[in-house]
């Protein structure tokens, strides 16, 4: 009767167990965002001229694994169409032939493949991501700081479904030489330097 | 003052994430290359009237065909 008991005792705990076990592991994260909240946002500060624009064509998946971020993985593609300016002769050029050629080229795409320099206190992270961006078709080995908030739980005040959020901001400049951007051409009013800002969430319902 | 807009961008913070995102509005915008544009066809005009001034004749003047010794 003690056994019994003993044994019963056992299973209920590792019922009780099981979810935590079975949700442990990397959680693979979504980032497509229909309500257009993902976004990037470019600035070229040049000495004739600045431009800013955004973009919000954001898909992609990150596994995420709250108990070792280090292994993190991924990769973020933005729809080139997406790149907007408010000057509507601007962004004519912006898409066109010469400068992103969005109809050759319909993505830019960032693939995170190592996370260093990882610290984590409480549900945020911060690291360096070593990965490749590919931009009109040239891909080059990048290395950008990133800041990872995990909101376990989170998912249901946004989407109304259970699950949790990843949110992804980083910081970084690339040169728009590098990736055949019209290299050295008006570089008085389009900077060679592009600052980009990534402020994109991820959804992983369960 | 920057070049004119067909839409404008404003930055909203979403509630449960705390991230920044863009909302574009469709609205134009008048910019600085149309206020250039009105200035030149402006001064144009200005130069054309100059151009094609009659100067006045003295006899059409107001006062004209009164003569100092007739006062």
């Amino acid at each position: 009767m003690k056994r019994f008991h003993k044994s019963k005792l056992a299973w209920a705990l590792a019922m009780a167990v099981a979810p935590g076990v079975l949700n442990a592991g990397p959680i693979k994260f979504d980032f497509k965002d229909p309500k257009k909240v993902n976004n990037v946002v470019f600035l070229l500060d040049a000495p004739l001229e600045s431009i800013n624009g955004t973009a919000t064509g954001v898909s992609g998946t990150v596994s995420f694994d709250p108990a070792k971020p280090a292994a993190t993985t991924g990769k973020i593609v933005l729809a080139t169409s997406s790149l907007h300016v408010d000057n509507p002769v601007m962004k004519g050029h912006l898409l066109d032939e010469e400068w992103m050629h969005a109809s050759k080229f319909p993505t830019i795409e960032f693939i995170v493949e190592k996370m260093t320099r990882v610290k984590t206190s409480g549900t945020t992270t911060t690291a360096t991501i070593a990965g490749k961006l590919t931009v009109k078709g040239v891909t080059k080995k990048v290395t950008v700081p990133v800041r990872l908030t995990y909101l376990k739980g989170l998912l249901i005040k946004r989407n109304r479904v259970p699950g949790d959020l990843l949110v992804l901001r980083s910081d970084f400049t690339i040169r728009r030489s590098d990736y055949g951007i019209n290299a050295g051409i008006k570089e008085e009013k389009v900077s060679d330097e592009i600052e980009l800002k990534l402020r994109v969430a991820g959804a992983a319902p369960h | 003052m920057g070049w004119s807009k067909s839409t404008e961008t404003r930055t909203e913070i979403d509630e449960v994430t705390g991230l920044e995102y863009p909302v574009t509005e469709n609205k134009y915008v008048l910019g600085v290359e149309l206020l250039g544009a009105t200035l030149a066809v402006s001064g144009g005009l200005l130069g054309l009237s100059l151009a094609f001034h009659k100067p006045s004749r003295p006899d059409k003047q107001p006062g004209a065909g009164t003569s100092l010794t007739q006062l």
